[in-house]
């Protein structure tokens, strides 16, 4: 894979994720707004050779993680950058179920893929509040309201999947994805 | 065959049982170790603020007035004319919110010594710990920033709530950091919405909580008479005089403390404006 274009990327995906939230958000810049690295993220997981897919997503999870998440007093790296990882592994299971080349296998995987990431990552931001780890919950964290609300950014980012799709498609050459001949690709 | 004890496989392992070991931290020595990186993509999107601006002058579209020349389609021309009413009508709702915001800050403010610049929001920063909003005129008229004595400190406010204080201006534009910033404390006065003649406001130090959507102060005897509805005026000594009074937000919860519920009382405060989303605020200049 062609890294520093990835790294360009993914320079110009996080610019776009914090940069547009007030004009995409819905209803307001609090609400629901596309996620430009997961979008990124499962593109790169649905292109590029496995062993290089952990890789990718690990490191569009690990910025992720760092845009200013639930706990108010400052980052806590981990649960988005493992959300990620473990999206790298379903999206490697998945990939070889769908067409690779079309837009509408990365908004569906974009969906899929995303419903894994943001579980694992609410789990383990949850996680932190049981009596039999930490006992300190994020400030007004409540699983079931994050997966709702996360829920709806996942089909937002998927309809945001299929415009941002057609632009990675063209880029593909460029990202130079080298196949992996052991793979099957329908 | 020795394999190499270093491979890509056990470096990624590694990272993830290092970010696993990072995630179930106690909550100052996560942070600690999130913030350095943290502010490494803080620093590198920086530009997204202009992003931001260019989102905000965007996402206010405004219709063009359709054209009425004889010998058009009628049919097309009442669709135009339909939509050009519906638009003039959302106008009009917005001018009355404009209308009203004002005159609550005209029965607040005694307006003598002091200037109200009015000026539009032009973008949010999305960053909840240090949320800063930028404002400007939004065309190529004029700004508020420097050019016209907007300056560091100076309250920022819409209609009778609290949105802010400028924290640096440049000639066209100004960043207003919101008041909901993670590390502030205020010192409040908490009154009836109405006014009973009986109860007095009382006095209270709030600081913000929940990730910048509310303030909690903890400090009251359970038997304290705050209720859910009161409103929480601004008493602050470190903020301008004439911002005094402006209402930081309402009182939404007040129940016993958690951990000492025979003690103390838990407030909870909302702010009563939507503060990233505003469209228009005004900066409280004093007249030299």
């Amino acid at each position: 894979m062609n890294w520093l274009l990835f790294a360009i990327t993914s320079y110009v995906f996080l610019l776009l994720q914090i940069g547009l939230k007030p004009l995409l958000g819905v209803p307001d810049a609090y609400g629901a707004s596309p996620n430009f690295l997961l979008i990124l993220a499962v593109f790169i997981g649905l292109s590029a050779q496995s062993k290089t897919v952990a890789w990718g997503m690990l490191t569009l999870g690990i910025v992720a993680n760092l845009i200013p998440g639930p706990e108010p007093t400052g980052t806590i790296l981990g649960p988005v950058a493992l959300g990620y990882l473990a999206g790298a592994f379903a999206v490697l299971q998945l990939r070889t179920l769908v067409f690779r080349e079309s837009v509408v296998s990365l908004a569906i995987l974009v969906f899929v893929v995303g419903i894994i990431i943001q579980l694992v990552t609410v789990a383990l931001y949850t996680g932190r509040g049981l009596p039999i780890f930490l006992d300190q919950p994020i400030p007004n964290w409540s699983a079931i309201d994050e997966l709702f609300q996360r829920f709806w950014e996942l089909l937002y980012s998927a309809i945001a999947a299929v415009p941002l799709g057609f632009i990675l498609m063209r880029l593909q050459p460029s990202f130079n994805f080298t196949p992996n001949p052991r793979e099957r690709s329908y | 065959m020795n394999r190499p004890p270093i491979t890509p496989k056990r470096i990624l392992i590694a990272a993830a049982v290092l970010l696993l070991i990072s995630s179930q931290l106690p909550t100052g020595a996560a942070t600690t170790i999130g913030s350095i990186p943290r502010a490494f993509v803080g620093f590198i999107s920086k530009p997204a603020t202009i992003l931001q601006r260019m989102s905000a002058t965007l996402r206010p579209g405004r219709a063009i007035a359709p054209d009425f020349t004889p010998g058009g389609d009628l049919v097309e021309q009442l669709a135009q004319a339909n939509v050009y009413i519906d638009t003039l009508e959302q106008e009009i709702l917005e001018l009355r919110d404009v209308s009203q915001s004002l005159a609550q800050i005209d029965a607040l403010l005694d307006l003598g010594g002091i200037r109200l610049v009015g000026a539009n929001v032009l973008g949010f920063n999305g960053d909840l710990e240090n949320p800063v909003i930028t404002i400007g005129v939004g065309d190529k008229a004029g700004g508020v920033g420097e050019s016209t004595g907007l300056r560091e400190g100076l309250a920022v406010v819409w209609g009778a709530g609290l949105v802010g204080r400028i924290v640096s201006t440049s000639a066209q534009t100004s960043d207003v950091q919101l008041v909901t910033a993670a590390d502030t404390k205020l010192q409040v006065r908490i009154a009836k919405p109405y006014s009973d003649g009986v109860s007095e406001p009382l006095p209270a130090f709030i600081q913000v909580a929940e990730g910048g959507r509310a303030f909690v102060t903890e400090d009251f005897a359970v038997d304290a008479p705050v209720e859910v509805g009161d409103l929480v005026h601004l008493a602050d000594d470190s903020w301008q005089f004439r911002a005094r009074g402006f209402i930081v937000g309402v009182v939404t919860e007040a129940g016993p403390h958690p951990d000492r519920p025979y003690l103390n009382k838990r407030v909870v405060i909302r702010p009563t404006l939507p503060l990233p989303s505003l469209t228009r605020v005004a900066v409280l200049v004093p007249v030299d």
